[in-house]
């Protein structure tokens, strides 16, 4: 039976780090809440927002994988081990082991802030032990309107999909059977998804799920989607 | 101030593309939250929207005027989608489905309907009932209307009033909607082409007002768009239901 849930924006718990701000659609830090509870392995969904010159800390956990999609600027990755930079249209993938930290800024001075989406995957196994870099499927007119995935097959335990839509558009994106979860999150715009509105910052969890039906309800609008 | 510097963002990547980076400067100039400012304040902690007074131009009879779009029918004003949610304090601030909402707001003058020829509002429009409608919220809390960029009135910030009920009919609150200052005096400095005519002097901010003076956050709306593309207004209100 399919089990869903509505995330909206206004009800994310928002946190304030120094001149920046953190917006965490499930539970996270002092966040706590019944109906917050992780779906499935996905333990978190974070918009970070950081000032020019800030260096925010995330702790990861243990045996995690993560995802980062910067929303404004190019963001510098740094671990204890390496320093990595993610530009506006890509996204990556960072698996660690053990438990670590990750610092990130912007990467180039200039604008006032900068911000990002992270997802947090627990206890998925292992992806590749560097950091995997893709890019969106968003700049090319020919990749409007759909659904795309962003992953390499056999990357990672789960698959990311991106759709820039533009006008009120409908895609049906058939997910993997082998994968119980799906998590919609409308990145810029609004969005019926699944019968359900979705306005930006809003996002949809289903389970059990064999198709994801998303339509655009505004001029224009950015969706990510989460199979795992 | 953020709004004022330009910065990159996933979506001018998208629909803009790399080449028009080079002369965003433009485009910075025109985005819509330049015009409706980023600098609004709102308390989205989950706690009980304040009450307020339903003021002197209540709907007299709500249940006839169960409808989304409220328009006035002169096509004066900035369109404007007002999107209201409703949360229940006492469910963790969830949705709350099949509430009542009814909203009343004045034109671009500062004129109610069903009131009038009296001294607080001499120009009588007694037989009209626009700018008033009900809604039930859907299972996600929200209900929709259709209306206007108020106006505004002697003594007053711009407001939208609100009533809530249960599904039952039970009264739950009565509210206001506030709006940013400066959206206030964007649209009645540069809206004489939508009607709005009567320029922002004498205007009561929101810290003067005094319904809205006490505090606003928690009644403050976000509003995205432009004039000329019309406005959408979000808000949500919470209740103990």
């Amino acid at each position: 039976m399919e089990d869903v849930r509505i995330y909206i924006a206004e009800q994310r718990g928002e946190m304030a780090i120094g001149k920046g701000r953190l917006r965490s659609t499930l539970n996270y830090g002092n966040y706590v809440s019944p109906h917050r509870m992780p779906i499935g392995c996905l333990h978190q969904v974070n918009e970070w927002l950081g000032r020019s010159g800030q260096t925010l800390t995330l702790p990861l956990p243990e045996r995690s994988v993560s995802v980062f999609v910067p929303l404004a600027g190019e963001i510098a990755l740094r671990t204890k081990t390496h320093d990595y930079t993610v530009p506006l249209g890509n996204l990556s993938v960072l698996s660690v082991e053990a438990e670590v930290e990750v610092w990130v800024e912007q990467s180039q001075a200039g604008a006032g802030y900068f911000a990002f989406q992270q997802f947090v995957f627990s206890g998925v196994g292992e992806c590749a032990k560097d950091m995997l870099s893709y890019t969106l499927p968003i700049v090319n007119p020919l990749d409007r309107n759909k659904l795309l995935p962003v992953l390499g097959k056999g990357d990672a335990p789960f698959q990311i999909y991106m759709g820039a839509f533009a006008g009120k558009a409908e895609y049906k994106l058939v997910l993997d059977p082998m994968l119980t979860h799906v998590f919609a999150l409308t990145l810029d715009g609004n969005f019926e998804v699944n019968e359900r509105l979705l306005f930006a910052g809003d996002a949809l969890s289903l389970s059990g799920s064999r198709a994801l039906e998303a339509e655009c309800l505004s001029t224009t609008g950015l969706l990510l989607v989460a199979n795992f | 101030m953020e709004r004022k510097q330009f910065i990159r963002t996933l979506s001018f990547l998208a629909f803009s593309g790399p080449a028009a980076w080079a002369s965003c400067k433009k485009d910075d100039d025109i985005t819509p939250t330049d015009e409706t400012g980023m600098d609004v304040t709102v308390d989205s902690s989950c706690s009980v929207t304040p009450a307020e007074t339903e003021g002197p131009f209540p709907t007299k009879t709500p249940t006839s005027y169960v409808r989304s779009d409220i328009h006035k029918g002169d096509g004066l004003g900035v369109e404007m989608t007002a999107l209201i949610t409703i949360a229940n304090v006492n469910d963790n601030c969830n949705p709350l489905p099949g509430a009542l909402v009814d909203i009343w707001h004045c034109d671009v003058d500062g004129n109610y309907s069903q009131y009038g020829g009296m001294q607080m509002q001499s120009a009588n429009y007694q037989s009209e009932n626009w700018f008033r409608g009900r809604q039930v919220t859907d299972g996600n809390g929200l209900v929709t209307f259709q209306t206007i960029f108020p106006g505004w009135y002697q003594g007053r910030a711009t407001h939208i009033h609100v009533h809530i009920y249960d599904g039952s009919g039970k009264s739950l609150l009565v509210t206001q909607i506030a709006f940013q200052d400066s959206l206030s005096i964007d649209v009645n400095t540069n809206g004489a082409n939508y009607g709005y005519t009567k320029g922002t002097s004498g205007y009561t901010y929101n810290s003067r007002d005094n319904v809205f003076g006490d505090g606003v956050e928690k009644e403050m709306s976000t509003v995205t768009g432009t004039m000329a593309e019309g406005f959408e207004m979000k808000i949500t209100l919470r209740v103990n239901a």
